[in-house]
């Protein structure tokens, strides 16, 4: 698609520069070497496949109730199953099963939750609504054997977090010093008198009401940070998972270091506003069973294809019109002609054209004179282009 | 915050192309209003700060030969079509000042480009970095939306790279802050960012207040991610003011109308030479109404009422700022910063007044007022080094606040497309890399097509294609583009495995794409070498030497005014 310019404009040439290579500019070489004219056309026409040939199913969030699943099945894929589980297959359908491991070292068999959701045969992705913010899903693509029948999986997902909707939970702060390139230790704030206060209510199961504001700085280890963090990372939430599970911690001070100086639980610190229980079931299950405890579970909806919310078209009829004035006359090649008092410009055979917009209600004059080119004659022509004002009606 | 981008448009094949028209038009109306203002600011002695974000693409193609010379000519198109206006205009009494400002700003505009920066105009922006009054920010190599792209770890870790590594070659020291497309973040990013180098980004407000635990300081201070980031809020208020189509000062009937241009409006035969050649009609830049409401009615545009408009404008959004301040000091132990981001595009081409309402803001913070002074937020950084530790919440601050916008049923298609691409990509630079690690390549073809490849990649990975397919104006193109990028990056790769690499074609694709061409791009996919870490620690270094000597030197500065 080349497009020699050549048009010219009515009464003045454009100017039609070549387009030269420019010399590279010293700082930013090109490299390429500059373009042969003779060279044959470049012809590229491609053809993106519809499918890799390998089977693979890829989680994408969304926003923190939707869950984008592709896929892909590799043709010996299915037929591999089909050899394995012969006609079942053709009485089966094609199934997402989500599994909830938020706060999990997933196995396959410890998920939080499991959600079977029916996909099309035919379709390569789905939208995914789920009812529940700030969980971890995995997914099994396969086939079902009718409802509560067996499940053959294909393939395993990767894992993928939705985002929190909302405040977080826990307002406990951690603060960190940088300067420059040197990372400091995270460390809290701790109250003298408030540990003392912990200690106390610890032993007799009383609360000292008592506020000191004398602080105590207290740096945090890369363990206790883990430990705190532990649910944004698998591998992590997995020792902090068995930790829970064998309720050791504790017994062993310096392996763990979640306790404090003075037998302090740091979660204690960390955690204060939450019981124990509480603390337990958000690490453990997460906050989506919480969610869900609370609020009620629905079942979950599926969509395909994302909201498909169009607005409605605003009639956008419109019917405007402008005018020009255009006046063209011609003389000697050689003549000097003025509008007014701006000369005029003459083409090489002596005529010339003008163009003015006429907007409503204006007069323009045209006063124009004509010189030759040895001053002898000269000719005078003076009328005027006038436009009414506009009436509008539907 | 000026967030400033374009997608990568250059097209050497093609004498004029209607894409290319994006750049040459953000170049007249925003990025050299944006020099002339810093100039004019600077020449009078204004105390200001500006952080800006300039990304890869735009920064190459300003500094593109072929671009700049293509501008040269566009810009003397024109002015000669404005001398034409003005003669033409000659008896309509609304439109003849007009038509000779529009010939005053498009001379000007030649001047600042030709004369002033001899066609460069990131040597502009680095002068005022240099100068200490704008911040400049990295950001990621083609604009791709890093949460979409998660999937594949190694993508992230090249486009913020890239964009470092760009980075450092423009504007010759490592960038203190990182800019992420759409503000798009997910827990993680902050990793492969701390590892870069970099100080700070930003998120949108959400991805503060919803942080994990919950922020002591709301969006009026950064946040440390678990690495030693600092992640900056977008503050919503002011914000809203800027953006809004309804509430924001943009739409006021005084200012421009950005949708009536004479390249739509006028006769075809006379302005068939500035348009398209193919007789498809265009934006010039010449404009001639005013917003007036909100209806096909519309009244002549009055540069005096727009200015007047855009100082009291100004004074309006100063007045909220300190209204804003004062508020929050009171229930807050530190200086509260507010952060607000905007597309550099919106000011000047969107909203033609805009680079004129920074200005007169930048005047009435400097002399009207003491509550807010302006900041970058390196040097609140340096003020505040101790900040809460959190992790803030996926996020990006397009429509809906998280990913919709990129994924969705108009884009989703080019996903299986790009993870796969970069899950070859890994592939490639594995199998090969041998001939990456090589000090002197032996293999030279072989080398040229793994970088091509890369470049290929991570020119589709930019999120501008996902977004121009939900907006639906110029689909065809950015499904042109998607198309073209990974069919180019498939024929390189069944190329390189089946060693049959074609070295012409492979000249014309690099001649084309040509984005990076000096960056050894199949590098950033390796994985992570001892090497490249070495090198990064000592540019760091010397950054952080560089700013603790500036920052005495500013230090000094501030001592004087207080004397």
């Amino acid at each position: 698609m080349r497009h020699p310019a050549e048009q010219q404009h009515a009464h003045q040439p454009v100017r039609q520069q070549e387009y030269k290579r420019p010399d590279p500019a010293p700082h930013y070489e090109h490299k390429p070497a500059p373009r042969q004219e003779s060279k044959p056309a470049f012809v590229e026409n491609y053809q993106l496949p519809q499918s890799y040939d390998n089977t693979q199913l890829t989680l994408m969030p969304r926003d923190p109730h939707w869950v984008h699943a592709y896929w892909d099945v590799a043709a010996n894929t299915i037929d591999q199953i089909r050899k394995e589980y012969g006609g079942e297959i053709n009485k089966s359908t094609f199934t997402l099963r989500l599994y909830d491991i938020t706060a999990v070292d997933f196995n396959g068999e410890n998920a939080n939750r499991v959600i079977d959701v029916p996909v099309g045969a035919d379709s390569k992705n789905w939208y995914l609504n789920m009812w529940c913010d700030n969980v971890t899903y995995c997914a099994d693509l396969g086939f079902r054997t009718g409802p509560g029948g067996e499940f053959i999986p294909i393939t395993r997902s990767n894992v993928v977090s939705t985002p929190r909707l909302g405040f977080s939970d826990r307002s406990d702060m951690i603060w960190l010093d940088v300067k420059g390139r040197r990372t400091g230790k995270p460390f809290v704030f701790l109250d003298r008198d408030s540990i003392a206060a912990l200690l106390k209510k610890k032993q007799a199961g009383l609360a000292d009401q008592k506020k000191v504001y004398r602080r105590k700085r207290l740096n945090l280890t890369e363990d206790d940070i883990r430990a705190y963090y532990s649910r944004l990372f698998p591998r992590l939430r997995r020792i902090m998972a068995r930790r829970l599970r064998q309720g050791s911690y504790g017994l062993d001070r310096n392996r763990w270091k979640l306790y404090l100086k003075n037998g302090l639980l740091l979660e204690d610190l960390l955690f204060s506003g939450l019981s124990r229980d509480e603390f337990m079931r958000r690490v453990i299950l997460g906050a989506s069973e919480e969610k869900s405890l609370k609020s009620g579970a629905s079942e979950s909806i599926t969509s395909r294809g994302g909201s498909s919310e169009r607005e409605q078209k605003k009639r956008q009829f419109f019917f405007e019109i402008w005018t020009e004035l255009l006046v063209y006359g011609r003389t000697e090649p050689d003549a000097h002609v003025w509008h007014g008092t701006k000369p005029v410009k003459l083409r090489e055979d002596g005529t010339f054209t003008l163009r003015f917009a006429l907007p409503e209600a204006t007069t323009i004059p045209l006063d124009f004179l004509a010189q030759s080119n040895d001053k002898v004659d000269s000719r005078r022509i003076m009328t005027a282009a006038d436009r009414t004002g506009t009436s509008y009606s539907k | 915050m000026l967030h400033a981008h374009l997608p990568f448009v250059r097209h050497p094949e093609e004498e004029n192309f209607l894409e290319e028209n994006w750049l040459y038009e953000a170049i007249t109306e925003t990025y050299i209003p944006l020099i002339d203002m810093f100039e004019r600011l600077v020449k009078d002695g204004v105390f200001f700060r500006i952080t800006m974000s300039l990304t890869p693409p735009l920064v190459s193609m300003l500094r593109d030969p072929l671009l700049q010379d293509r501008y040269v000519r566009h810009i003397d198109k024109l002015i000669e079509l404005s001398q034409k206006e003005i003669e033409r205009t000659g008896y309509d009494k609304n439109f003849h000042g007009l038509a000779l400002m529009y010939n005053r700003r498009f001379t000007e505009a030649k001047d600042t480009f030709v004369k002033r920066y001899g066609k460069d105009l990131v040597s502009a922006f680095k002068k005022f970095q240099d100068l200490g009054v704008l911040e400049i920010v990295a950001s990621a190599a083609t604009h791709g939306f890093l949460p979409n792209l998660q999937v594949n770890p190694s993508s992230v870790r090249a486009q913020i790279r890239i964009g470092v590594d760009h980075y450092i070659k423009n504007f010759g020291r490592p960038p203190q802050g990182f800019w992420l497309p759409e503000c798009g973040y997910f827990p993680g990013v902050d990793k492969v960012l701390h590892d870069a180098g970099v100080r700070y980004f930003f998120v949108d407000s959400h991805a503060i207040l919803n942080a994990d635990p919950r922020p002591r300081y709301s969006v009026y201070a950064p946040l440390y991610c678990p690495t030693g980031v600092a992640a900056f809020a977008r503050d919503w208020e002011s914000s809203k003011q800027v953006w809004s189509s309804k509430e924001g000062y943009p739409g006021d009937p005084d200012y421009r109308e950005y949708y009536r241009d004479i390249g739509h409006e006028l006769e075809y035969e006379y302005i068939k030479p500035y348009i398209h050649p193919q007789g498809i009609r265009i934006n010039t830049g010449i404009k001639y109404w005013r917003i007036t409401g909100n209806t096909e009615y519309k009244e002549a545009y009055n540069p005096e009422w727009a200015r007047g408009k855009a100082a009291s404008h100004a004074g309006n959004f100063m007045f909220n700022r300190e209204k804003q301040v004062e508020h929050l000091s009171a229930h807050m132990d530190r200086k509260p910063i507010i952060v607000a981001p905007y597309d550099a595009e919106l000011f000047g081409h969107w909203w033609f007044e805009g680079p004129l309402w920074i200005d007169f803001l930048m005047r009435k913070m400097a002399y009207d007022q003491k509550t807010v002074r302006m900041i970058t937020p390196s040097e609140y950084l340096f003020e505040y080094p101790r900040n809460q530790v959190s992790v803030p919440s996926r996020s990006s601050w397009g429509y809906k606040g998280y990913s919709e916008f990129w994924l969705e049923g108009s884009n989703d298609w080019v996903y299986p497309h790009l993870h796969n691409a970069a899950k070859r990509m890994c592939e490639l630079s594995g199998l090969f890399s041998g001939v990456l690690n090589a000090p002197k390549p032996k293999d030279k073809l072989k080398y040229r097509a793994l970088h091509q490849a890369a470049r290929e990649l991570v020119l589709a990975e930019s999120s501008d294609w996902p977004f121009i397919m939900k907006t639906g104006t110029m689909v065809p193109y950015a499904r042109k583009r998607i198309n073209l990028h990974i069919g180019r990056f498939t024929k390189l790769y069944d190329d390189l495995k089946k060693d049959a690499i074609d070295n012409d074609w492979l000249k014309e694709v690099e001649w084309r794409d040509n984005l990076f061409y000096d960056m050894d791009c199949a590098k950033y996919y390796l994985p992570d070498s001892g090497h490249a870490k070495q090198a990064l620690n000592k540019t760091v270094a010397a950054r952080d030497r560089k700013t603790v000597k500036q920052k005495n030197k500013r230090k000094g500065e501030v001592k004087v005014y207080a004397s």
